[in-house]
């Protein structure tokens, strides 16, 4: 059949049939031969001299099964033969065999053919038909064995070509003459040719460049695989070097201070409104901020604390709207793809392992700085005074007193003596509450990891499986553990087709700890607790904490009632919250290769994240106790307690389920033919995430039975403290949400002579987001781009600099919050308390002016090298235009809307930076010394917004709020004009150019903006890292040093109002006026009574506070010792490597003089860390 | 073979336009199962049973707050946490300026014709037929009476007392009556403002149903009642007590003090429409002096109410609600007792006037023999008695504010004095300041006049 068809394919039809029949039959004879061939020994080990061949062909045989077939006629012209050969493949010694002989031979399957070369001459007319065409597979490798990707393979003298894909393997159909030479070509790889012959599978080994020496970088944008050299786009590469220099838990902590261009802002507790993680500064004010995360081609929807960093083979940011535009409106701050390890085609196993133990330190306490003890009991004794507890004192809901103003009281009501009451004060005024949290609640922390993988992969499929535990215990006792698996296996069944599965599990549990320093308040939520409160009594035991006061406790329910004091160091344990989380990803991959150029790729994945948390407080929990003795009936003729809430333990229960289902369908064109390259995608997209959650609580809840009581949550029945009635509350939610996106997207960049590049890509989605008009749905979204490697050039002559290129794009991308409306949106809540009506609230206000943000960017780049890569980088220029921003626009409130401003497209703003990158081999012998400089310059300011108030007290501030002034950044410190202390103490603003202390215009109508003292930004202009590594025999001593610049913070100081009310002052009370004369030597204002809060507002926002955030921080130093077979020829194992890595190190220099870490403020800096570990490879 | 291949380019091209011809329906899919537009008579009316924000803490007093039931010590006043608290205790120039949106009464009251213009507005578009025309009503009255209520309150508060020789000149209120938040607010007068109140309730009557489901929701007997209130505080006596008669005539029942143990019992059955508010300055109060002394031993609202200090001074014990907390700022038919006595008495009927006055007092009074049915010798001594229970009846229900501005218009001269660490601040009769300050962030975005200081 084969034959006869042969004869007539001249007929176009038939030959398409042929082509696919041929595939079939390589599949089956690729299929044959792999069985066939585990039989059968491969490597011949020969020496022979003057041998004929039929002696070399038994040798062969005997080694290695192979059959042979010979004629007498052919074989009596060979001449006797001379090699040896050690470990040689069959071919390899028949190449020894036929070398310089009238013969040839060719293998199928086992059986090698002996046949006469027949001799092709141009004069000499043959008679056969030409020889078949055939098809030809192969791969490039490198040195180290790893694939080539998009390396050009072409057919020497003809347009047919084509280019190496991710696993370095390429495919040329129909080759029509058996003499065709391949030409190989690639930046990064020596132009070599090899003849095809009448062979069709290769394994081609291809020397690095040594000219450029630069890695082969392929970037991973989710949907295809970009080579460096043809990126026009902005990407940052991390690979899993990088990212294992620092150790920790969860992902996201390691990309930082590494990552040029990705600025981790301070940590929520003094960061305001603004976003956690920036990517090339702002790209939004009041739309979703954080940029798209992407695991395995997929957005994650899942907890990304869920991924083991050590599954983690490389991260690729992307920066600009080229590499962003592919991932559509999600994508307007910037994409995180991760890509995780996987193994590979005709990979020996490979095991990795990792483990390690890290030590965090106990916080320091002391960093911060809460009003001195001595001075607080100061400032109670003169409010008590003055009659400021009185009406606490006679308060009917019995909010529990500081112990000095009990004594105070005590003393007022003559229970006890002056003397008593100066002793029992005394005897607090040296006490700071933190020493007893530092002895009984905080401790080191102790995380642990172990990660192993498993990889590895024949022709026909590759695995890996990996597992990992981590199991860390905090400063605060509180425990996390997770256990990951993973699997991931390709097949290739048949030549054209790849099938690809992936299997992700993540199981993890969390449960509470100790509460932490200033977690714990008083009376509902405002009091801080007590500095000169004690923890524990002399025994360690933990000492009560009145939450009523004392003497009502006594007597109230006489003695019916559980206990109803509070035992801090005791409750956690009592007061537990546990977490379960079980996040499952699976995901369905296929590659169908067709028609030569084409690629179909179909993927599917499903998500499904569990997380259960329980809250339970039994018996012996405040809260239970709380509760119970709250809805406590004494009879107190009987003496019998009707219990409305059980006495037993309550517990709360919730559930929140994510499932995600993606699909998508993309084709993907690569053809290379003469100087032109063309790779394309096109591609539709469709997603679904559902998160549901419910919560119930079940009162009377028994642990050890599982079991609870039926309770009435409709009457209200009477508290025992007020007697007002209330009803029990049942804690019921539920949850029930889906969003669903649909894309269209295409993509296509054209090379020509692997010089020029320009790309295009182009996007369209749709979602189900709430009420926007369905015209408004669809946002198309596009960019473009160019590269040029002008080092290719002819004319480019410096060799100084062999590689250089230049890289520009221009796109547009969008963004769009999803709790925006256009319509008027009401939420139901279930039933009413007192009615039981079904009640919901307006949730959205009609909004229907709103539309998309817009967001264009440009990027300039340029990347190069010197020679032998001594210096290599990048420097990049970005100019990014944000137009019809949401933003607040303050809104009259007699609308009814409950707020003083609602969102509209309001803003524009424009943001430009430098992202620039450099790696320097600074010494490159046996003893090494490179060097990593990023350095990310960004200013965005507001170009256009429309504000409707001027008045300065909506704009001063630490810079945590969106300010909106035009030509200013958006977020940015202003302050009050500051004129001093005046001769009493108090703070003087400036009003009329004149100092004054009229605070309430002051911070009231008598100031605007332009009144206003301006620092700059609020957000570092300037940041980056400085990483040194040193390398001798093995031995890396590498640090990394994080710098910011260019902004500036407010200083926190005392506040009257909220050390009175709060107990929540500063210990710049000390230094505060206090005579007349003090103004020359203090800038914190007297503390006077009553309170005025303008003027502790207008104090806190003032010029004299504000601080140059600018310092430098040494983010980790990482030591480690590399065992190889490099250094030891006996090694069992590829690498071992033995490490330590010491993080958060603190600051080396800062520009405050006050002590501040301007990323923490007033709140606890991250304690320091180290990490001892072993990882390694085998 | 071939088919194979074209079967797969077949495939991914159905694949790529599947979503697509299904793809509208597929996006049409509610993001959040909880999330609604209203668009049934059944979201209409869960807005409104929304009643943590329709009947509770929209009304926090700052009438009762700048009226003369109470008082603070300067120890308790200094000792206020919120400078806006402190402000209206003496009649300041801004009571509301760390008090944000959400937490003001201005921004809470406001919040009222805001949903029942939504309400309203979502309303017309939908259609009712026989079986929900009921339900319709109620919900269509319900937001008419709503908006009438909240806009009586503000105008009580934030405009000067109703005048009929004046009220096309006086300031009134801002009268919003769409839903959209772009509208600039702009100063109805005093009469558009009453007109408005006025001609809402009148639309709320024939809707609403006789009796509520609950008095947490509005009824006819409450449309009534608050167009009683209306009236009385627009000095219209007439009308004030017809419509005191119509709302008794459908709920007349009394809660004898006599049976209670304790406090009052919430949605007692007095209570005609139901609604609380909680004030800071209420924490601290003291009874004013002369109010506590007016009450008889006898009667039962001094020991329900009033907390004996020990010193002399007397704190507040228990709402008209139960809470201890609250202010009882709904109506009941105490108060329509009241008004039509006070009616009776100023239209000359002096016995129909003491009858209703001692119809409630008798509930009011100890059960132990003691109690003797007031008398008047003429109306004019009616009038005197009647409007001094109604003082004594209403302590921390949100109506004195109302009262002293109408009073004065009618030569009370009630006087309001405040004394402070030494310093006196006064408010007499028919001042400026009787019209409380508008939240100086509302007269800076609109525009609209302050009320003089």
């Amino acid at each position: 059949m084969f034959l006869k068809a042969l004869s007539v394919r001249h007929s176009w039809a038939i030959t398409k049939t042929l082509r696919v029949m041929k595939l079939t039959a390589i599949i089956l004879l690729s299929a044959c031969l792999a069985a066939s061939a585990k039989g059968l020994a491969q490597k011949v080990t020969i020496s022979v001299k003057d041998a004929p061949l039929e002696k070399v062909f038994d040798q062969i045989k005997k080694q290695t099964g192979f059959s042979f077939l010979w004629d007498e006629k052919t074989l009596k012209q060979a001449r006797p033969v001379t090699f040896d050969l050690k470990e040689a493949t069959v071919e390899e010694v028949m190449n020894a065999c036929v070398k310089n002989q009238p013969l040839t031979y060719s293998i199928i399957q086992n059986l090698v053919v002996i046949k006469e070369k027949i001799a092709t001459s141009p004069n000499e007319v043959t008679t056969t038909d030409p020889p078949p065409p055939i098809d030809v597979h192969g791969k490039v490798l490198n040195e180290k064995g790893e694939p080539v990707v998009g390396a050009s393979v072409k057919i020497k003298g003809s347009k047919n070509g084509t280019s190496t894909n991710e696993n370095g393997e390429f495919t040329l159909n129909g080759i029509s003459a058996d003499d065709a030479t391949l030409v190989i070509s690639g930046t990064n790889i020596e132009t070599f040719e090899v003849k095809v012959g009448d062979k069709t599978d290769f394994t081609l080994k291809a020397k690095t460049k040594i000219v450029s020496g630069e890695e082969v970088q392929i970037y991973s944008t989710g949907y295809q695989q970009i080579p460096k050299e043809r990126a026009t786009g902005s990407f940052v590469q991390l690979d899993n070097t990088i990212i294992n220099e620092q150790s920790g838990t969860f992902i996201l902590d390691r990309l930082k201070g590494i990552a040029n261009g990705v600025f981790f802002d301070n940590p929520s507790g003094n960061r305001g409104n603004r976003p956690a993680t920036l990517i090339r500064g702002f790209s939004t004010i009041a739309a979703p901020a954080a940029p798209l995360i992407v695991l395995d081609n997929f957005p994650y929807e899942g907890n990304l604390n869920n991924i083991n960093p050590n599954d983690i083979e490389t991260i690729t940011i992307l920066k600009d709207a080229a590499a962003t535009s592919i991932w559509g409106v999600r994508a307007g701050n910037g994409v995180i793809v991760i890509t995780t390890k996987k193994g590979r085609f005709n990979q020996p196993t490979k095991v990795e392992f990792n483990s390690n133990v890290t030590i965090i330190q106990k916080p320091d306490l002391f960093y911060l700085r809460p009003i001195a003890t001595n001075d607080l009991i100061n400032v109670e004794t003169t409010l008590f005074s003055k009659g400021f507890y009185n009406s606490q004192i006679s308060n009917s809901s019995r909010p529990t007193l500081s112990p000095v103003v009990e004594i105070l009281n005590k003393r007022k009501l003559g229970q006890i003596t002056a003397a008593d009451s100066a002793t029992q004060i005394d005897a607090l005024r040296g006490l700071d509450i933190r020493n007893d949290y530092d002895k009984y609640i905080y401790q080191n922390a102790v995380n642990q990891q172990y990660s192993v993988n498993l990889s590895g992969g024949s022709d026909k499929m590759t695995y890996l499986f990996s597992t990992g535990l981590d199991k860390n215990f905090d400063n605060l006792s509180a425990e996390y553990n997770r256990i990951n698996f993973r699997l991931n296996n390709s097949f290739r069944p048949v030549r054209n087709l790849q099938i690809s599965t992936a299997a992700y599990y993540t199981n993890s549990k969390a449960i509470n700890g100790k509460p932490a320093y200033g977690s714990t308040f008083i009376n509902s939520t405002t009091q801080r607790l007590w500095p000169y409160f004690r923890l524990a009594d002399a025994n360690g035991n933990s000492a009560p904490l009145n939450t009523y006061r004392q003497g009502y406790l006594d007597t109230v329910g006489r003695g019916k009632l559980l206990d109803w004091r509070m035992y801090l160091l005791d409750d956690w344990k009592h007061n537990t919250t546990t977490t379960n989380l079980q996040d499952l990803t699976a995901t369905l991959g296929l590659q169908y290769k067709f028609l030569n150029h084409f690629n179909l790729n179909l993927q599917y994945q499903y998500e499904r994240q569990q997380t259960t948390t329980d809250v339970l407080r039994d018996l012996q929990s405040f809260f239970a106790r709380d509760q119970i003795n709250r809805f406590s009936q004494i009879n107190y003729t009987t003496g019998v307690v009707t219990y409305i809430v059980p006495k037993a333990g309550i517990i709360d229960k919730s559930t929140s389920l994510v499932a995600y289902h993606g699909g998508r369908a993309q084709i993907n064109y690569d053809q290379t033919w003469n100087k032109h390259n063309v790779v394309a995608i096109v591609g539709s997209e469709i997603r679904e995430v559902n998160t549901q959650s419910n919560t119930f609580r079940a009162y009377g809840y028994n642990p050890d039975l599982a079991t609870a009581q039926n309770i009435d949550y409709i009457t209200t029945y009477p508290t025992i403290i007020t007697g007002a009635k209330q009803a029990i509350q049942n804690n019921l939610q539920f949850s029930d949400k889906t969003n669903r996106y649909v894309s269209i997207l295409a993509n296509v960049a054209y090379t020509f002579d692997s010089k020029y590049t320009i790309s295009g890509s182009a996007r369209k989605d749709a979602s189900n987001l709430f009420g926007v008009n369905s015209n408004n749905k669809w946002k198309p979204l596009w960019s473009t781009g160019a590269s040029w490697n002008i080092s290719d050039e002819g004319f480019y002559k410096a060799s100084f600099i062999p590689v250089l290129r230049l890289r520009t794009t221009y796109g547009y991308s969008g963004n769009v919050s999803p709790t925006l409306s256009a319509l008027t949106a009401i939420r139901y809540f279930g039933a009413a308390p007192f009615t039981n009506f079904q009640y919901a609230a307006i949730n959205q206000y009609a909004n229907p002016d709103l539309h998309w943000e817009k967001l264009g960017q440009i990027n300039i780049a340029i990347d190069f090298a010197t020679k032998k890569n001594t210096l290599s980088g990048s420097a990049e220029y970005f100019i990014k235009k944000g137009s019809d921003l949401y933003g607040s626009s303050p809104v009259d409130y007699t609308a009814g809307l409950y707020t003083y401003s609602v969102i509209k497209n309001v803003a524009d703003i424009k943001g430009k930076g430098v992202d620039i990158n450099i790696e320097s081999k600074n010494v490159d012998r046996v003893f090494k010394w490179f060097t990593t400089l990023n350095f990310n310059y960004n200013s965005s300011k507001v170009t256009n917004y429309y504000l409707t108030t001027t008045t300065g007290a909506n704009f001063v501030g630490g810079g945590g709020v969106f300010s909106g002034i035009i030509g200013k950044p958006l977020y940015a410190v202003w302050s009050y004009q500051w004129a001093g202390l005046d001769s009493s103490g108090n703070p003087q603003g400036v009003l009329n150019k004149a100092p004054s202390t009229n605070y309430s215009l002051i911070t009231g109508s008598g100031t605007t903006i332009n009144d206003l003292t301006y620092s700059g930004s609020a957000t570092p202009t300037v940041y980056g890292n400085l990483s040194n590594s040193f390398n001798w025999k093995g031995i890396t001593l590498s640090a990394n040093i994080t710098y910011k610049f260019g902004y500036y913070f407010m200083k926190q100081s005392i506040n009257y109002g909220s050390l009175f009310s709060q107990y929540n002052g500063n210990a710049d009370f000390a230094n505060r006026w206090q005579k007349p004369g003090d103004e020359k030597s203090t800038t914190i204002p007297a503390m006077i009574y009553p309170n005025n809060s303008n003027r502790d507002n207008f104090y806190n926002s003032s010029e004299i506070l504000v601080r140059k955030g600018d310092h430098i921080r040494l983010q980790f130093v990482t030591l480690s010792y590399d065992l190889s077979k490099n250094n030891f020829k006996k090694f069992p194992f590829d690498n071992i490597q033995v490490y330590v890595n010491a993080s958060n190190l603190g600051i080396i220099w800062r520009a405050n003089k006050d002590g501040i870490d301007p990323d923490y403020g007033n709140t606890l800096p991250q304690s320091k860390s180290i990490t001892f570990g072993i990882k390694g490879r085998l | 073979m071939r088919t194979i291949n074209l079967n797969l380019n077949i495939l991914c091209l159905s694949i790529l336009f599947a979503c697509f011809i299904s793809c509208k329906k597929y996006l049409e899919k509610k993001p959040d199962k909880a999330l609604a537009v209203p668009t049934t008579i059944e979201d209409c009316q869960a807005i409104l049973d929304y009643n943590y924000t329709i009947n509770q803490y929209m009304n926090n007093g700052i009438g009762e707050g700048s009226a003369d039931n109470y008082y603070l010590s300067y120890a308790d006043w200094a000792a206020l946490y919120f400078q806006s608290d402190k402000n209206i205790y003496v009649w300041g120039d801004e009571i509301f300026f760390d008090n944000p949106p959400g937490s003001n009464d201005w921004s809470n009251l406001y919040s009222l014709p805001y949903r029942s213009n939504v309400v309203l507005e979502a309303l017309k578009k939908i259609q009712a037929n026989a079986q929900t025309q009921g339900s319709w009503n109620n919900v269509a009255g319900s937001a008419f009476f709503l908006r009438a209520w909240a806009f009586h309150v503000l105008a009580v508060d934030f405009a000067k007392a109703y005048d009929n020789t004046t009220a096309n000149s006086d300031l009134g209120i801002p009268l919003r009556l769409n839903s959209d938040f772009n509208q600039v607010s702009v100063r109805a007068s005093v009469q558009q403002s009453y007109s408005q109140i006025i001609a809402d309730l009148k639309a709320a009557i024939p809707l609403l149903p006789a009796n509520p489901s609950h008095v947490m929701r509005p009824s006819k007997i409450a449309a009534y009642a608050l167009l009683s209130r209306v009236y009385l505080s627009m000095r219209d006596y007439v009308k004030a007590g017809l419509y005191a008669d119509s709302s008794l005539q459908l709920n007349g029942s009394l809660l004898d003090y006599a049976t209670l143990s304790g406090t009052i019992p919430i949605f007692n059955q007095e209570v005609i429409f139901h609604a609380t508010g909680g004030s800071n300055l209420l924490y601290y109060a003291k009874v004013d002096s002369t109010l506590i002394q007016s009450y008889s031993s006898d009667d039962l609202r001094k020991s329900i109410f009033f907390l004996d200090n020990g010193n002399g001074t007397y704190g507040w014990k228990s709402s008209y609600d139960g809470t201890n907390y609250d202010l009882f700022t709904g109506i009941a038919t105490d108060e329509m007792y009241l008004t039509r006595a006070e009616c009776y008495a100023k239209q000359g009927n002096t016995t129909l006037a003491m009858q209703d006055l001692n119809i409630l007092m008798q509930k009011r009074w100890k059960n132990n023999g003691t109690w003797v049915p007031l008398t008047a010798t003429d109306a004019t001594d009616a009038l005197n008695k009647i409007r001094t229970e109604r003082r004594k009846e209403f302590a921390w229900r949100d109506l004195r504010w109302m009262d002293i501005k109408r009073l004065n218009k009618e030569g009370a001269n009630i006087t309001l004095k405040r004394i402070l660490n030494g310093q006196t601040y006064t408010l007499p009769p028919n001042d400026n300041r009787f019209a409380l300050p508008f939240p100086a962030a509302v007269i800076q975005i609109s525009g609209m006049p302050q009320n003089p200081r």
